[in-house]
């Protein structure tokens, strides 16, 4: 039994793995990790079924080929080496990734910033919570984390910013709405363009106009200054900038929010009166052009009341990845140096010391978009990529392959080898995955805990920080990335964090410098810092005082427009995790979502001849996407709202992100990833279908098609422009040349490979979507061996299976047992659990069970 | 019948075929014509053979005495008028038919498939374009490459059938003779011209024994089917010691010169015999020629079972055989008597696979990887695109089933796997998967008895995520006694058959283990391991074996050397002790 930290969202729940000795592992929550106390969301309690060595990269590659380590290794330090000697060393750029755990993310910053001589080393969590961090070193002269958990269940009044807390941070969500049932007086708001299944637990939503934040802050600082709910003593002794603040509040128009006055004044009211308040916050505030302006309007009205670092109270910022924190705590942004040290001739001077470092960084590198433009441009000539994905990932994502493609020494370090990037990259090393790592990792609440390796290496892959080592080796610095083991690198990064500091940086873990291997194995979560900052103020600028930011609202940098109306909103999905290298694994998690859907209103949709399950092109100035359409009305009239999480491997055009404007945050650099203005069209698809095979196939030219794992195969969905005749001959090629077998031919377009008995593959298409031809097939890949009978009703069609969707992952129960129990007179989620089980383990389910719930007793009471 | 001098037969050939000629104007096609009292023309030859076979008491098979009512190849108005009412042949037609290269495989699947033939397997992209929507419009949109580094299209409609047949034949590319009793596509070693250890450049040797047979009406009148191939000395064996005719280019001080090997057959046990015969390659041909000759003369026509020239060797034995063709060739052959000839150069038994140096410097040629010879139309434009744009537009079949992109400049070589991977295929994969090698199987061919392509997958699915194999292996599947993929030659072979178990009857294996061919300096017939095994008991026995391998072997040792040095029931042994291992990588 190994207790180790999941590999996905910025909770950072314990996990206890129970390894198998086959390769596998059984996965539970860890009880006794102060996050989660046991629990698991449905990505994390699906983690059993992502472990397998299916799209690995397991050896080194060039140009696609495999070659040794030491080939590989001598290559990247040659370009190293000849790029900087050429061009110098800002030709030279890492990317890297919230994923790497804190001892790779150290070893990578150090070898740029100290021994490359760049600080063109960024990372994915720009993407996530760059804004955040700009906006807490600009109000706390640190980027400082104030609060815990634990203050969610203590508040009063919880309001969530940009959030969709139930599918993004699951279990916090459920120590939400567990708090909230205890104390049912709590109040909660959710500030979102969309009704995202976290409403489903809101005493009131506010559906603002994208981008609108600031105005409504600003509105509510104003408000409070306004009804004199200040902490006078607390902004007097700890605060200043309050007046320019105000004066920008004062001066902005909330109309532009777009929100019943009623709301906004209820809301107003909830938080003038509720001095127990928290304001969580992610995505939909950071990711935005005005992101830190929207950070800091949130912070101002904390400092004003002074809520912040008491129980129940301050604002927090929830990150998207496993370790964004630890990276911020090594430093690797372009923008920080190390260790919560930044750019200033005093840090530069005392992290080269303390390195021994020949060559320095002197001043920020570039930032991830920026990057990339220079990868494109040519004048960042070698870019090593660690544990991410941005051609899927980053905006504008075609220019950042295209980019990639170009760039002579594109390399990266990667467990998966199905990925964009990976694809786009000449030089590929491969890294350990989640489960064979050791070391680190930081969540939300600066709470440090340990991944610890349960499964063996595979192939040649080796962890992160050997990778950095053995190339600083080769490059002259062997002594300076002299590391044995995971732990010197833990000591070393905790010395850096003390060394110099004598209370002047936040950022201080000096006491586990000393820290035995044994200890460190042995290490328990701690949290570091304080147990909460800035209560009595000591913030880190150089007076000690928070500053109140004057906040001017401004628009998003695209506005729509006649040709392109429509705005863009991109996030996640319940059962997904960034661009599903792991997610995309498991079975469980593909049934809840399995398809890339653009959500429309539907006024939008009919306006548009787009009708549900339609195949849309998604088009902006930048790129174009192509995805199913889901009418809705969670989303607002003129807006339009898209996953982030597929990716060429798995959908033809589902990569959202090649249509995302590249608009920045000018202080953080964050990309607008949330608005992008345009036009949806239907695409002429004249037939649909559906495959299920045991292994891949490489498809034909479709208009559509995404992937998806089944149970002992892969599923897919498809629908072409073609006629349906000339498609069904090479589709079935297709499927034949990966599944060889003998082809049979059932009923209305069904066609299957039965091979000694077994089912291979089976393809049924047809002029319409059929949604339930996957559920009618899927149980025919279960078995071994079809009897006669099987065999017939395969041909008739299939079973008569029709699941209506998946709602509950861990124990597979779809939407139509669900409204069967309901029907049979469930009417609490309880019951439901009860008699499904639904429900009853992640209970990520349980929000849309309620929207159930609710359909159901409209539908009664009408 | 009194034996002819080759000058005489020439001279009767052009006399009686010219009668012939003469004959078929005067007579309506549709009318049958009487079987000639005397054989004549380019066909007598066989009609003789036939008319020995009889005179000597034996009684023709029913394929002997349809081809002596009219030759399969003057059937063409029979395959049109076929063709045009969309009606597929019934009864001896269905082989008579295969003289054109179309195979009508029912009841497998209720198709025509069509076998090319391509000399030294070696195509240009646009014939490869043409084939591409060859396959798409007349048949299933994808095609095979075989063990004879050929391609197949199958899945073609009766109505579809000459569309296909002109189609190809417009693309300067033919079916002609490649089934029934008809010499086979021509196989040389694949990278011909381009191999740095090569002796010889066989391309001119293939292309001339194919034309020489298209030419040769008298080739199409033989008792069987007949293999022939020359072997280059190259890195990619072409395993010419399973062929009928095997010229192996040797280097003797004086020259080079072919070796001359007979009677290959490894689904009857034999490996082609040394003939002691050595051959300037400007006589392969002509010698060629006259052991076919010799063969239609001597091939026994009223057992089909003992057709091949293996068992006219064994009848008559070699030497008189030689004499026969010494006699047809019309002057004796040159013996290699006392001749210090350099051994073969060794071939690398994986090297049809990955990137490799020609022997033009800075150009290299890249083995795809291709799931047991399977091509999507699709993928063949890709390829042939590839070709186009990054080597010669040359694409080269090899007898693994796979293909060679060659005389791709270093610099290009990135960027074409790139493209290759981007057809969802590859240059490299597992050693396992890298010597898959499978028949058509019961999928499409009435003989097979179980699904060996799909088996094959899912055999190196199995194998290569649980063995970490890291010396090369071949691993060979096939369905019926036919062998074609020759499963004896395999360090493990696998024959199909089915198992009977309980009340049903599935599909399985005999396994057989430490075969190999002489160019890789392992020619052995594979030893039988185990009888009856049925497919979902076979990935995991395999494993056992090769983890037995893996465990005992001596220092890279090979898999064919270690069968080689245990007795089969000590292999057994080993494999019962090794443990079912974890998932590894």
């Amino acid at each position: 039994m190994i207790r180790t930290t999941c590999p996905y969202c910025g909770v950072g729940c314990g996990v206890v793995a129970t390894p198998d000795g086959r390769g596998g592992a059984g996965l539970a929550g860890d009880p006794e990790h102060p996050a989660n106390r046991g629990r698991l969301c449905s990505k994390g309690a699906a983690l059993d079924e992502t472990l397998g060595l299916a799209d690995r990269l397991l050896h080194p590659e060039i140009d696609g080929r495999r070659v040794s380590w030491t080939v590989a290794l001598d290559t990247v330090a040659a370009g190293l080496r000849e790029t900087i000697a050429r061009h110098g060393p800002e030709s030279v750029a890492l990317y890297v990734s919230g994923q790497l755990l804190t001892e790779d993310y150290y070893a990578a910053n150090k070898l740029a910033k100290g021994f490359l001589g760049t600080a063109n080393i960024d990372t994915n969590s720009r993407l996530c919570m760059a804004s955040s961090v700009a906006g807490h070193k600009r109000a706390f002269g640190s980027d400082t984390v104030p609060g815990r958990y634990e203050d969610f269940e203590l508040a009063d009044l919880v309001v969530l910013v940009g959030s969709n807390l139930a599918w993004c941070h699951p279990v916090l969500f459920q120590r939400l709405e567990a708090a909230k049932r205890a104390r049912p007086d709590m109040k909660i708001v959710v500030i979102d363009p969309r009704r995202t299944e976290t409403c489903g637990i809101a005493d009131l939503h506010l559906a603002l106009r994208p981008g609108s934040d600031v105005r409504l802050f600003n509105g509510l600082l104003a408000s409070l200054q306004q009804r004199g709910v200040t902490a006078r003593d607390f902004v007097e002794r700890h605060t200043s900038g309050l007046d320019a603040a105000l004066t920008a509040a004062q001066a902005s128009d909330i109309a532009e929010c777009d929100l019943p006055t009623a709301d906004i004044a209820t809301f107003f009211d909830w938080f003038a009166r509720t001095e127990r308040t928290v304001t969580l916050y992610s995505q939909g505030v950071n990711q935005s052009s005005a992101g830190v302006d929207k950070v800091n309007a949130l912070i101002n009205c904390h400092l004003l009341t002074g809520r912040i670092g008491r129980p129940g109270m301050g604002p927090f910022s929830i990150t998207g990845q496993p370790n964004a924190m630890g990276g911020r705590e090594v430093g690797a942004l372009s923008n920080t140096l190390a260790a919560h040290m930044d750019f200033t001739p005093a840090d530069i001077d005392r992290v080269r010391r303390f390195w021994k470092a020949p060559r320095m960084a002197s001043r920020p590198g570039l930032k991830a978009v920026e990057l990339f433009d220079a990868v494109g441009r040519g004048e960042i000539k070698a870019v090593w990529i660690m544990a991410t994905n941005p051609v899927a990932s980053l905006p504008n994502a075609d220019a950042v392959r295209d980019a990639l493609k170009r760039c002579e020494y594109a390399i990266v370090s990667e467990a998966m080898r199905a990925s964009d990037t990976v694809d786009a990259c000449r030089i590929r090393l491969p890294a350990l995955a989640w489960a064979e790592k050791n070391g680190t990792v930081t969540n939300s609440e600066r709470v440090i805990s340990r991944q610890r390796p349960f499964l063996a290496t595979p192939g040649e892959a080796w962890q992160d920080w050997r990778i950095v080592s053995q190339v600083a080796h080769r490059l002259g610095f062997g002594e300076a990335f002299a590391w044995k083991s995971e732990a010197d690198i833990f000591r070393e990064h905790a010395a850096l964090s003390a060394f110099e500091n004598e209370g002047t940086r936040d950022f201080d873990i000096g006491a586990h410098a000393t820290i035995d291997d044994g200890a460190y194995d042995m290490l328990a979560p701690f949290v570091w810092g304080r147990e909460r900052f800035f209560g009595d103020g000591a913030f880190f600028h150089a007076d000690r005082r928070a500053r109140f930011v004057a906040a001017v609202p401004r628009a998003p940098v695209h506005a729509p427009s006649i040709e392109r109306p429509l705005r863009l909103n991109t996030g996640r999905l319940r059962d997904q995790w960034h661009t599903m290298t792991r997610t995309g694994k498991s079975p469980r998690l593909a049934g809840h979502r399995p398809e890339p859907t653009i959500e429309l209103h539907p006024q939008e949709a009919s306006a548009r001849g787009i009708v549900e399950g339609s195949i849309v092109a998604i088009e902006s100035q930048w790129g174009r996407a192509v995805l199913r359409a889901h009418l809705s009305e969670a989303v607002r009239p003129g807006e339009a709202f898209a996953p982030m999480h597929w990716t060429a491997q798995l959908s033809r055009a589902g990569r959202v992100n090649a249509a995302v404007n590249p608009a920045v945050d000018p202080i953080s650099g964050q990309p607008e990833l949330k608005h992008t203005p345009v036009e949806i069209r239907p695409v002429a698809v004249t037939w649909h279908g559906t495959i299920l095979a045991r292994r891949p196939l490489t498809l034909p030219p479709l208009a559509y098609w995404t992937r998806l794992t089944g149970a002992g195969h892969t599923a897919y969905l498809i629908a072409g422009e073609q006629p349906l005749a000339e498609a069904r001959k090479a589709l079935a090629a297709s499927i034949r040349a990966a599944n060889p077998g003998p082809w049979l031919e059932g009923v209305q377009g069904l066609g299957a490979v039965v091979g000694d008995g077994r089912l291979e593959a089976v393809m049924v298409t047809g002029e319409s979507r059929d949604e339930a031809v996957r559920d009618r097939l899927a149980p025919f890949m279960a078995i071994g061996r079809l009897s006669v009978d099987q065999r017939n009703a395969l041909l008739q069609g299939g079973g008569a299976t029709d699941r209506g969707g998946e709602m509950c992952a861990c124990f597979g129960v779809s939407c139509h047992a669900i409204e069967e129990a309901i029907a049979d007179g469930a009417t609490t989620l309880d019951a439901i659990g009860e008699a499904t089980r639904a429900g009853t383990n992640c209970g990520s389910c349980r929000p849309e069970i309620r929207a159930l719930l609710r359909t159901a007793r409209g539908r009664k009471a009408a | 019948m009194s034996e002819f001098t080759e000058q005489q037969k020439r001279w009767l050939e052009g006399f009686t075929s010219g009668l012939a000629a003469r004959r078929s104007a005067a007579s309506p096609a549709a009318a049958a014509p009487a079987t000639p009292a005397q054989p004549i023309g380019p066909d007598a030859l066989q009609y003789a053979a036939q008319d020995r076979a009889v005179a000597a008491g034996g009684k023709l098979v029913a394929e002997e005495k349809a081809k002596r009512q009219r030759h399969p190849l003057d059937r063409w108005d029979e395959v049109v008028e076929r063709s045009d009412k969309g009606e597929f042949p019934k009864g001896i037609d269905v082989f008579l038919t295969k003289y054109h290269g179309l195979f009508y495989v029912a009841p497998a699947e209720n198709f025509f498939m069509c076998r090319l033939r391509i000399p030294n397997g070696i195509l240009n992209a646009w014939q490869m374009r043409g084939l591409a929507e060859a396959a798409q419009s007349f048949g299933g949109g994808y095609a095979d490459v075989t063990t004879r580094a050929n391609l197949q299209i199958r899945e073609i409609g009766a109505d579809r059938a000459v569309d296909l047949l002109t189609a190809v034949q417009a693309l300067g590319l033919t079916s002609r003779g490649s089934g029934a009793d008809n010499i086979r596509n021509i196989t040389g070693s694949p990278t011909a011209g381009i191999d740095p250890q090569e002796l010889i450049d066989t391309r001119p040797l293939c292309s001339a024994m194919h034309h020489y047979i298209l030419n040769h009406r008298e080739m199409y009148g033989l008792p069987r089917k007949f293999n022939i191939a020359f072997d280059g000395g190259g890195k990619v064996p072409v395993l010419e010691d399973t062929n009928d005719i095997g010229f192996v280019a040797a280097q003797a001080p004086e020259g080079l010169y072919f070796r001359l090997q007979l009677g290959g057959i490894t689904g009857h046990h034999d490996f082609a015999h040394e003939t002691g015969v050595l051959l300037k390659p400007e006589e392969c041909v002509k010698v060629a020629g006259a052991v076919v000759r010799a063969f239609i003369a001597q091939g026994d026509r009223t057992n089909r079972t003992k057709a091949r020239l293996k068992y006219v060797l064994d009848r008559i034995g070699r030497a008189e055989f030689l004499k026969e063709v010494e006699k047809e060739y019309g002057a004796p052959l040159r013996r290699a008597g006392g001749l210090s000839l350099a051994p073969r150069p060794m071939a690398d038994k994986h090297g049809h696979i990955g990137v490799h140096k020609q022997k033009q410097p800075g150009l290299n040629y890249l083995g795809v990887v291709l799931p047991v010879g399977r091509v999507t139309s699709e993928q063949m434009r890709g390829l042939a695109e590839i070709s186009e744009r990054f080597g010669s537009g040359t694409l080269r079949l090899t007898v693994w089933q796979n293909l060679l992109i060659s005389d791709v400049a270093d610099e290009n070589v990135g960027v074409c796997v790139a493209a290759i991977q981007a057809l969802g295929l590859g240059v490299e994969a597992s050693a396992i998967r890298r010597g898959l090698v499978a028949c058509t199987g019961n999928a499409g061919c009435k003989f097979a008895a179980s699904n060996t392509k799909g088996h094959a997958l899912r055999l190196a699915d199995h194998l290569e995520a649980r063995v970490a194999v890291d010396l090369p292996i071949n691993i060979h599947l096939t369905g019926c006694h036919h062998s074609c993929a020759q499963h004896y030659v395999g360090d493990i072979g696998l024959l199909a058959c089915k198992v009977a178990r309980g009340e049903e009857s599935v599909e399985g294996y005999h396994v057989y283990i430490g075969g190999g061919a002489a160019s890789t300096a392992e020619q052995a017939m594979a030893r039988e391991y185990a009888r009856d095994v049925t497919f979902d008991e076979l990935p995991a026995m395999l494993e056992k074996l090769l983890a037995a391998w893996l465990a005992h072997r001596t220092r890279r040792e090979t898999f064919f050397a270690f069968c080689h040095r245990h007795e089969i029931e000590a292999l057994r042994e080993l494999a019962a002790r090794a443990p079912l291992r974890a998932i590894a990588a």
